[in-house]
């Protein structure tokens, strides 16, 4: 199942959902909640864990990142988070999420695309 | 499977904000003025990415989230800050250590100190020394409870006065659940015990009230009764008759004067206060004059000093009371042997926002055990007393009601002297 969007491509690929954020994007609350809602349309109540790949993101507002982590709203239907990141802005945004909006389900960085989708397959 | 959304054009297209962003230098120097209007109190400025997404990019994207998380943190401390001020109940904030933080206004009020002397100081300055066991027993107790409701206790005031608080404690915690801080509440009951001791003041009045009452009611009613008996059962000579007839009208006479002083006892309990400027010079001039056949007044000189224009905004009744209450009896208790003249001095003088109103006498004075009740309700300084023993009580009671303040001072076969400070507007 391949999904794009005006700020993202999707990929559900062995019952993990890839996620390509679109480059030189600064997410807002009015994005965010666009990406989660274009997401649960598409992939219904499929429940599954999801991997972020590497991205050009400038900048994910307060407001976002609350919205995109907040267990009922961004982080519904979604079993576990793995953050890839291969440039230093990403790396920061993923450790600040981490840090200040802690996500509940279970959540790692990686600079490793292939370590990531193995780790995640434990909670398909 | 591939589905394009409407929305889903895939637009790479970059553009530039910051198309200035050339040297690192540059960029550097703009991060570091973003710095600088947030230690400013700023939040508004947005540190620039550039296209490098290099460390320095990702230094600006951290120093814009964090600008977005402190903004939240002073918006909430300000709105904070206004809340704590509003309240009206002592509240304290400390640290998890229990070092204050913060205090609201309220507490310096009470305390009667500034900020200065608790902000930054341990918990154990808002107590007396002896205190220490029973704020180790409250920091353990609230580690494993968390919160504790209504102990106790007083505060130590910068007088070195206690101000007796009952206090509540809460635990802060942060979004991890840690514990950032403790809450204090604290509820001054001073003004609670004033009111508790004052109701078993004015029960213990009432009981009295009631012996007392039926006491001096019961007295010449019985003498009047078996008087009456005689009067019927026997046949009298005209003598005998003048004889029980006297005796009949002193018995009267007792039952007028205590059920006379119960009544204005009513009054001053019952009265609403309503004000009303009078002229000082006639009320004195009316009262002296009602008393013109008070038995005793012609052996009484009375002199008045008081300003003719003097006004005061009062209740006029209750002055004219206590007057009349002071002046019988300075007449009443004149020293009947004494060789010179009964002299009873009324003087008014006006002091700022208040009047001292001295009423002074040469009579029998009294003693230091006599004068220690005499405000009592139904004391009277001897058993020979003719009085309701409610006469100095009234006056009391109404210099009170009045915002005023009495102070007596006698000497036994000198004289007595009252002095009454009340208030020119009330």
């Amino acid at each position: 199942m391949y999904l794009e969007t005006k700020h993202f491509v999707s990929e559900l690929r062995e019952n993990i959902i890839l996620v390509q954020f679109k480059p030189n994007l600064h997410l807002t609350y009015e994005d965010a909640e666009q990406i989660v809602n274009e997401r649960l349309l598409y992939y219904q109540n499929l429940e599954v864990p999801v991997l972020i790949k590497n991205a050009k993101i400038k900048g994910i507002d307060k407001a976002a990142r609350e919205y995109l982590f907040d267990k009922e709203k961004g982080l519904k239907n979604i079993k576990a988070v793995a953050l890839v990141h291969a440039n230093a802005i990403n790396k920061m945004l993923a450790t600040f999420i981490f840090h200040h909006h802690t996500p509940s389900v279970p959540h790692r960085m990686f600079t490793d695309e292939q370590k990531a989708f193995l780790w995640l397959k434990q909670y398909v | 499977m591939h589905n394009n959304h409407s929305n889903a054009e895939f637009d790479f297209r970059v553009t530039d904000p910051f198309p200035s962003l050339d040297t690192r230098q540059q960029r550097i120097e703009l991060i570091s003025q973003v710095l600088m209007e947030i230690a400013g109190g700023n939040f508004e400025q947005i540190a620039p990415i550039s296209d490098h997404f290099d460390e320095i990019d990702a230094i600006a994207s951290g120093v814009n989230m964090l600008s977005e998380e402190l903004r939240e943190t002073v918006i909430s401390r300000n709105y904070l800050d206004s809340v704590l001020r509003s309240i009206v109940d002592m509240l304290f904030i400390f640290d998890e250590q229990f070092v204050i933080q913060q205090v609201t206004p309220k507490v310096c009020e009470l305390l009667k100190t500034n900020e200065n002397n608790l902000v930054e100081y341990p918990i154990n300055v808002l107590f007396d020394g002896r205190k220490k066991r029973f704020l180790q027993r409250i920091k353990a107790s609230l580690r494993e409870k968390e919160i504790l409701y209504n102990i106790t206790t007083s505060f130590k005031m910068a007088n070195k006065e206690k101000l007796p608080v009952t206090i509540s404690f809460f635990t802060l915690k942060n979004n991890q659940n840690k514990t950032t801080g403790y809450l204090m509440i604290a509820d001054d009951v001073k003004e609670k015990i004033l009111m508790s001791n004052a109701l078993k003041q004015r029960n213990e009045e009432l009981k009295t009230l009631i012996y007392k009452t039926s006491h001096d009611l019961k007295g010449p009613l019985a003498s009047m009764l078996g008087l009456f008996n005689l009067l019927e059962t026997e046949k009298q000579d005209i003598l005998t008759l003048q004889c029980y007839l006297s005796h009949l009208k002193n018995s009267a006479l007792k039952l007028n004067n205590t059920i006379k002083g119960l009544l204005e006892v009513g009054m001053v309990d019952q009265g609403e206060l309503t004000e009303q400027a009078f002229s000082m010079y006639h009320t004195i001039q009316s009262v002296v004059s009602s008393l013109d056949n008070f038995p005793g007044r012609e052996e009484v000189d009375i002199k008045i000093q008081v300003d003719k224009k003097l006004e005061i905004t009062s209740q006029e009744n209750f002055i004219r009371s206590i007057l009349q209450n002071l002046i019988e009896n300075s007449i009443k208790y004149r020293q009947l042997n004494r060789k010179g003249p009964a002299i009873v001095s009324i003087i008014v003088r006006s002091q700022k926002d208040r009047i001292l109103l001295t009423v002074k006498d040469n009579g029998q004075g009294m003693d230091k055990n006599v004068m220690k009740k005499a405000f009592d309700m139904f004391y009277r300084g001897n058993e020979s007393s003719k009085g309701s023993g409610l006469g100095l009580f009234i006056v009391k009671s109404n210099v009170e009601k009045l915002g005023g303040q009495i102070k007596i001072r006698s000497k036994s076969n000198e004289g007595t002297e009252i002095k009454i400070y009340l208030p020119i507007e009330r």
